[in-house]
């Protein structure tokens, strides 16, 4: 499984940061490739680039604010998903998004 | 740089049961500390931001916070309360342990941007969480909280 996730949130402060530590810590357990990029009040980190869209999976973007450079995304499944919810129920979030997948 | 968070900025037993007055209370201690230009603005920021979606992170935490030039210099202040308290609608939205952040709305370096992406991280960390509930020595948290950075 390969799971490209971009999370943002209003300030940009905070919980962009927490969703991205909490949704790489609960996939690199289950043995997943997971790369998060954050929009934050820090600018662009972490980038998904081009390269990264290859055996993409599914990705999981924050519907909080709205994200640049969605278009990449395009072929990939996408599921939106409010970031606190993703702090919250992180681990559930995933099992939800792994079953709609389908095992891999 | 000035430190983001001193000894004048942790509060281990409030005892406040209520969200507003423990902004409050925090935004205060912040003022008192020559952190912020203006108190009410800065008030008036977090509360805002917690009305828009209430910043409880679940597992007793919540990270309210205000960008605006009411802030002098980027801080946070840190509460543990004795009771918890409501800062959502759920259950799972009381909460213990308060991080106030208060950032500028513009300021010259992103370096406590960065500090504070890495505090967001770090309060993932379970055992990270677990420590701040039972430490009650000031200098040991701040140095807790520093290491982070």
């Amino acid at each position: 499984m390969k799971i490209l996730v971009v999370t943002a949130c209003p300030t940009g402060i905070a919980h962009t940061y927490m969703a991205a530590e909490a949704l790489e810590r609960e996939a690199k357990a289950r043995g997943f490739e997971i790369k998060v990029e954050t929009q934050g009040s820090i600018g662009v980190e972490n980038e998904i680039t081009k390269e990264d869209l290859k055996g993409a999976d599914v990705v999981i973007i924050t519907k909080d604010m709205s994200i640049k450079g969605r278009e990449r995304f395009k072929n990939i499944p996408t599921v939106k998903v409010s970031i606190s919810n993703i702090i919250k129920n992180t681990g559930a979030l995933l099992d939800k998004i792994v079953e709609k997948l389908g095992e891999k | 740089m000035t430190k983001i968070i001193d000894i004048n900025l942790i509060e281990l037993e409030l005892d406040l049961d209520n969200k507003e007055s423990i902004i409050r209370h925090l935004a205060k201690i912040m003022d008192k500390n020559g952190r912020l230009n203006d108190i009410e603005q800065y008030i008036d920021s977090v509360m805002e931001r917690e009305e828009l979606v209430s910043t409880s992170v679940g597992h007793g935490v919540c990270i309210p916070h205000g960008k605006t030039d009411g802030v002098r210099i980027p801080s946070i202040a840190f509460a543990r309360t004795k009771k918890k308290v409501e800062w959502g609608k759920g259950e799972e939205d009381k909460v213990n342990l308060i991080f106030m952040i208060a950032v500028p709305e513009k300021f010259a370096s992103n370096d406590h941007l960065k500090i504070l992406a890495a505090l967001s991280r770090k309060l993932i960390d379970e055992d990270f969480r677990k420590r701040l509930t039972i430490i009650n020595d000031k200098e040991t948290l701040i140095q807790m909280l520093t290491e982070v950075f």
